[in-house]
């Protein structure tokens, strides 16, 4: 009987360990986002240098000045939007799951849910694409392609400009999709007779 | 036995029997709504409210500066 005592806490102690010592997905998770934001950044400061080496030709100070404000706020734009849409896609997430929740009572109490797993499956590819759109979009480092005439300057500086708002609504689109796609889920459930009702024992 | 007493019985028999087979009938069929917000109708309202972004407003300033360039 001792045996088995000390070895049964011998056997808890080992598996706690080796949890302890395990990564979970979530830590894994957030120090690849971290490798990855550091990575950006340091393409953003490559990128930089670029620039400026590029607008040595420039003589107006003023202009030289606004074109590097215009290519941080043109990558600081492209971070905070695409931090909004993970956001909106967690809460998008949030909401199927609410869906699934909501049909499997509904299913537990002998209701036909038939028409709604499909649209939970095409919700779930669509917030999936979405939310590796964000990704893609995420890692991208903006640059100003100049050749440093003063002339030609402000279409030069507006391509790139051009360029994170047409990547940004193609994004914006995708994300919509997936909350379009969520709602046509919940609508489909919300058609089913007494699908926001719960049985209870007479 | 007395006549009165016999048809007391097969009525309260009748009742009793009623009784049962209306309880039996309604069995499963006892539904109350759910909690506020976990009914469909809340999801729907819920993906209505959701805030994509206003991209162009987002552009304001960028533009501003293009402007002067």
């Amino acid at each position: 009987m001792r045996n088995i005592i000390v070895v049964s806490i011998l056997g808890l102690s080992i598996a706690m360990f080796a949890g302890a010592q395990t990564p979970t997905d979530s830590t894994t998770g957030s120090s690849t986002r971290e490798q990855m934001r550091q990575e950006r950044q340091s393409q953003i400061e490559a990128k930089r240098a670029e620039l400026q080496a590029r607008m040595t030709t420039i003589r107006d100070e003023r202009k030289k000045q606004a074109v590097e404000r215009i290519y941080t706020q043109v990558n600081k734009l492209n971070e905070r939007m695409t931090g909004h849409f993970t956001n909106v896609l967690d809460q998008i997430d949030e909401m199927l799951d609410r869906v699934e929740n909501r049909m499997s009572k509904a299913e537990a109490n002998g209701l036909d849910v038939s028409t709604v797993t499909p649209e939970i499956a095409n919700a779930e590819a669509v917030i999936a694409l979405a939310r590796a759109s964000v990704q893609t979009q995420a890692a991208k480092v903006y640059a100003v392609q100049t050749t440093g005439d003063e002339t030609t300057l402000r279409s030069e500086v507006g391509k790139t400009r051009q360029a994170l708002h047409a990547d940004l609504t193609a994004v914006r689109e995708k994300v919509k999709a997936a909350r379009d796609a969520v709602r046509k889920a919940a609508v489909a459930l919300a058609q089913i007779p007494r699908a926001n009702e719960v049985e209870v024992p007479p | 036995m007395n006549k009165n007493i016999i048809i007391a019985i097969i009525v309260l028999v009748i009742l009793v029997l009623g009784g049962v087979w209306w309880v039996r009938s309604n069995k499963g069929s006892n539904y109350v709504p759910l909690q506020p917000n976990d009914t469909t109708g809340m999801i729907i309202q819920d993906a209505d409210a959701l805030d994509m972004g206003d991209i162009d407003k987002e552009f304001q300033d960028i533009d501003k500066d293009l402007q002067t360039l």
